[in-house]
């Protein structure tokens, strides 16, 4: 089965006050059609960027390059018109924070319905009748009532799935769902992660979901990628990987969870330094100077990501953790 | 705490400001310069610089412009040209003049009011309220009116009408730069009040209430020249513009008459303008042009 | 003597409280004194020469604000390009026009030279006014079926309107450009584009509507130029409207007529800013009282 969406060799680059800095660095991964594709990474690995940059939706003066296959197209060039008939159509986003989203002034009716009457000509009365569903989708209780409300009357909870409402209701195939629930209580997150496995379920829809909560993780994903320093540096089945990580981020990463069996007294596990900063990222493999199997090649030439199983994909020189 | 009306950046008083390294790449601000340097030339060596002299009339009036009058004459067949220049030694230093009274009286009343805060505080905060309910010019026309129509009455009005909002300014930042810590810090450790203020606070207040006063240099000349043009400021036969434009209504059909002396009002109001203009992107970057809001 | 018969005609002899008193009872109902140089109640001069002015008012900002707005986009829109450099050299310009200059050049342009536009007053001499409504001769031509004088009365209001606009046109492009930036990055703008919403409509619907509330509160800043402009700008169109009557009033320091004007300034401020907050409440529905 071919993927739904397939990235190759995707590098993207910000302007700033002192040069171009590139976020993203030659990045591959493929999305299958039904499934929730996990990004994982601390902030500054690139993860954002990267969808971002799959809707074109970087700063002015950002350049990209690479592929991103979509139904036929490169995502990366499209130009207005086809441009605007994928946003929203055929490729959504949530982001993280649904209180600066979602905008202030504008009632929640006009939000979900206005792309709608745009992309599919809808009539008023179509669009608003779709509306009300999809707040009944989303579980919004009294939706027609809703559609007349604004934002700021709506609890943190309630607005991320409106969010989500809006998201969908130009029935995209893919969603992508960036820190979804970040901004949101514990017991509201779970609300939300199981309102997105539902949709994929009962819709088939595709989910690309960014969060560094490897927890998150672990309960809907399908596959995860693992970002460091602009680069995939691990990427399988969520599952296997997080059973049986392969590379050195991967395992520093589990082990610095704090597990609920631990004996009280134990120390946390943390990975010693920190994340380098874009424009200070080390030659050779980006995680070397943390990684305590660091080898010499290790400082010079930087890991190519590939395939060590039928479905994993590494980039580690040393692959320390390999069975057999 | 009350909640200061203006955000400041507060910094210590030893660190300059970022103006020696902006101020090139900025062309608005060398125009600015450029103008207003050209004028306040013009202003200092007109007596050198006229071709004739401003009062004489002759009996070539109504001159269209031409070689030997470059702007031509006017109805008492004055040189316009030498009249516009003249001009400059009235609007410019008045202009100044007004600014800076109105800098120091509103700024020191501000100072005090927001330093001492109470009833001090109150009482100034009235007065300006009261002169900020009448329109500036009415007030300016009644003082005017009432005391005599004559250039030095008309200053005074508006140095009255001017005032407040150095004051609110002034006595806003005082608040803003008191609630600093340092500030705090220094009171406690028992620094004089005086020292205090002109220690701490005054080079903290010194960059807004600079680029209030540039700005505020184009609406004295427009104010200035607005009141002579009503005929309640310069009187005739003195050569200031705005009464040169109203000379310019009269006689109509000559537009050299007109043209020339409110042409000169505005170069110099625009070169105040760039200039105060890029004063504030260089001290205040979130209200100027240049960056707009917030910066990226 | 002459002065003691003003004082005791002014009731300037009497204890000030007592002044004082007097004024604000009178005031109440109605009475705001005779004008000195009119001989007619201060309040039916008011009548009179308020709608002259508020015709001209109300067309100079409605330019401003369009014109102002527009063009405060565009320099958002095309931040740090030569159009946004050029705009800000607009916008400069227009604030430092002397008010009396622009007129002269305009009028001595525009009715003397090209003749497309008539000189001064409000109608052509040979032009009778409109019955009255509401004072304003283009609205009460035009309710009255009037075409022609409508369209003279217009005519004649076009070139004062613009002129009394320059100013705020330079401000309000200012202030516009302001608040867009401000916005224009935020994340609803982003989500917006994200939907496929094209460009145009993200930047009228979502960016302009989100920066109204900072470009409403120069409005009323924008009121209050217009009156210290009307002076002049009635002066050299010879406008019979408030302008001329404070002027005229201010000179002769006709107190009664000084002090209707200030009040009716008041009042006006006092208008503008209710109004203000009302359409706050519109715009920004999180600010709408329940």
């Amino acid at each position: 089965m071919s993927a739904l969406l397939d990235v190759q060799g995707l590098t993207v680059t910000l302007p700033t006050n002192s040069g171009p800095m590139t976020i993203v660095d030659d990045v591959d991964y493929a999305v299958e059609q039904g499934r929730v594709f996990g990004v994982a990474g601390e902030s500054g690995s690139g993860k954002t960027i990267s969808v971002l940059a799959l809707m074109q939706l970087l700063p002015a003066g950002s350049s990209t390059s690479g592929v991103a296959r979509y139904g036929g197209q490169d995502l990366l060039t499209l130009r207005s018109r086809a441009l605007r008939n994928v946003r929203g159509a055929e490729l959504a986003m949530v982001f993280q924070d649904p209180l600066t989203s979602l905008h202030p002034m504008l009632s929640i009716g006009k939000q979900l319905t206005e792309h709608v009457r745009s992309h599919e000509g809808a009539s008023r009365a179509v669009a608003a009748k779709r509306a009300v569903e999809l707040l009944e989708e989303v579980r919004i209780p009294d939706p027609e009532h809703a559609l007349r409300g604004f934002p700021h009357q709506f609890s943190g909870g309630m607005r991320q799935r409106i969010a989500i409402a809006i998201a969908l209701a130009a029935r995209p195939k893919l969603l992508i769902a960036d820190e979804p629930t970040t901004a949101l209580d514990v017991t509201v997150q779970a609300g939300i992660l199981r309102l997105l496995d539902r949709l994929r379920r009962e819709q088939g829809l595709s989910v690309i979901l960014i969060t560094h909560d490897l927890g998150v993780m672990s309960s809907i994903a399908d596959e995860v990628a693992i970002f460091y320093a602009g680069r995939i540096v691990e990427s399988g089945p969520t599952r296997e990987l997080l059973t049986s990580p392969r590379h050195p981020y991967t395992r520093a990463l589990l082990d610095a969870l704090p597990h609920p069996e631990q004996a009280g007294g134990t120390e946390l596990v943390a990975i010693p330094g920190s994340p380098p900063t874009p424009r200070a990222r080390p030659a050779g493999c980006a995680f070397h100077p943390r990684c305590p199997y660091a080898a010499e090649q290790c400082l010079v030439e930087v890991p190519p990501l590939v395939a060590v199983s039928a479905s994993r994909l590494l980039a580690c020189h040393v692959d320390p953790f390999r069975t057999g | 705490m009350s909640v200061p009306a203006v955000p400041i950046k507060v910094r210590s008083w030893q660190r300059r400001g970022p103006l020696a390294s902006a101020a090139w790449r900025h062309p608005l601000a060398i125009a600015g310069l450029v103008i207003a340097g050209a004028w306040i030339f013009i202003a200092i060596f007109a007596p050198l610089l006229a071709p004739h002299n401003p009062l004489a009339q002759s009996a070539t009036t109504f001159v269209p412009p031409s070689w030997g009058h470059f702007f031509g004459t006017d109805e008492l067949g004055r040189d316009v040209f030498s009249r516009v220049l003249y001009g400059a030694r009235l609007s410019i230093p008045l202009a100044l003049l007004l600014v800076t009274l109105a800098l120091l009286i509103g700024g020191t009343v501000g100072a005090i009011a927001g330093y001492f805060g109470g009833i001090v505080d109150g009482f100034v905060m009235r007065s300006a309220d009261l002169v900020f309910a009448f329109p500036a010019i009415i007030l300016a026309m009644v003082v005017t009116a009432a005391l005599g129509p004559t250039v030095r009455n008309a200053v005074l009005a508006l140095v009255i009408v001017s005032w407040p909002s150095y004051a609110r300014v002034v006595r806003g930042l005082v608040l803003s730069v008191g609630e600093a810590e340092y500030v705090q810090s220094a009171r406690l450790l028992g620094k004089s009040a005086r020292r205090t203020l002109i220690r701490d606070i005054l080079p903290n207040v010194f960059g807004p209430v600079l680029v209030l006063a540039t700005l505020d240099l184009g609406n004295a000349v427009l104010l200035l020249s607005g009141l002579s043009f009503l005929g309640l400021g310069a009187q005739p036969p003195q050569p200031e513009w705005g009464a040169g434009v109203a000379e310019g209504t009269q006689y109509f059909q000559y537009w050299w008459i007109g043209t020339f002396p409110g042409l000169a009002i505005f170069t110099v109001v625009l070169a105040f303008n760039f200039l105060g203009d890029s004063l504030r992107d260089a001290l205040d970057p979130q209200s100027s042009w240049s960056q707009g809001g917030d910066a990226e | 003597m002459a002065v003691q018969a003003f004082r005791h005609h002014y009731g300037l002899d009497k204890p000030l409280p007592v002044q004082y008193g007097t004024y604000l009872w009178r005031l109440v109902h109605g009475d705001l004194g005779e004008s000195q140089q009119t001989h007619s109640p201060v309040s039916r001069d008011l009548g009179e020469f308020i709608p002259a002015t508020a015709e001209l008012a109300i067309l100079s900002i409605l330019v401003a604000v369009f014109v102002g707005m527009t063009l405060g986009v565009i320099a958002a829109v095309k931040r740090n390009k030569l159009t946004d450099h050029l705009l800000r050299i607009v916008s400069l310009g227009g604030v430092s026009m002397p008010t009396f200059w622009i007129a002269l050049v305009s009028l001595y342009v525009f009715f003397f030279r090209l003749n497309w536009l008539p000189g001064t007053g409000r109608l052509d001499a040979v032009v009778t006014p409109p019955p009255h409504h509401t004072g304003l001769y283009t609205l009460d031509a035009a309710i009255s079926g009037q075409w022609a004088t409508a369209w003279n009365a217009l005519q004649h209001l076009v070139l004062p309107a613009l002129v009394l606009a320059a100013y705020n046109v330079g401000l309000l492009t200012r202030y516009t450009r302001s608040a867009v930036l401000e916005v224009i990055s935020n994340d609803y703008v982003r989500a917006a584009r994200a939907k496929g919403m094209p460009e145009p409509v993200v930047i009228v619907r979502h960016v302009l509507r989100a920066a109204l509330p900072s470009v409403v509160t120069v409005i009323g800043l924008a009121f209050a130029n217009v009156m210290t402009g009307a002076v002049l700008v009635e002066n050299i169109f010879s406008w019979p409207g408030i302008g001329q009557y404070a002027y005229h009033s201010a000179t002769t320091l006709d107190l009664p007529a000084i002090m209707g004007v200030s009040l009716f300034v008041a009042v006006v401020y006092i208008v503008i800013n209710f109004l203000v907050d009302v359409l706050y409440g519109v715009i920004d529905p999180r600010i709408r009282i329940s």
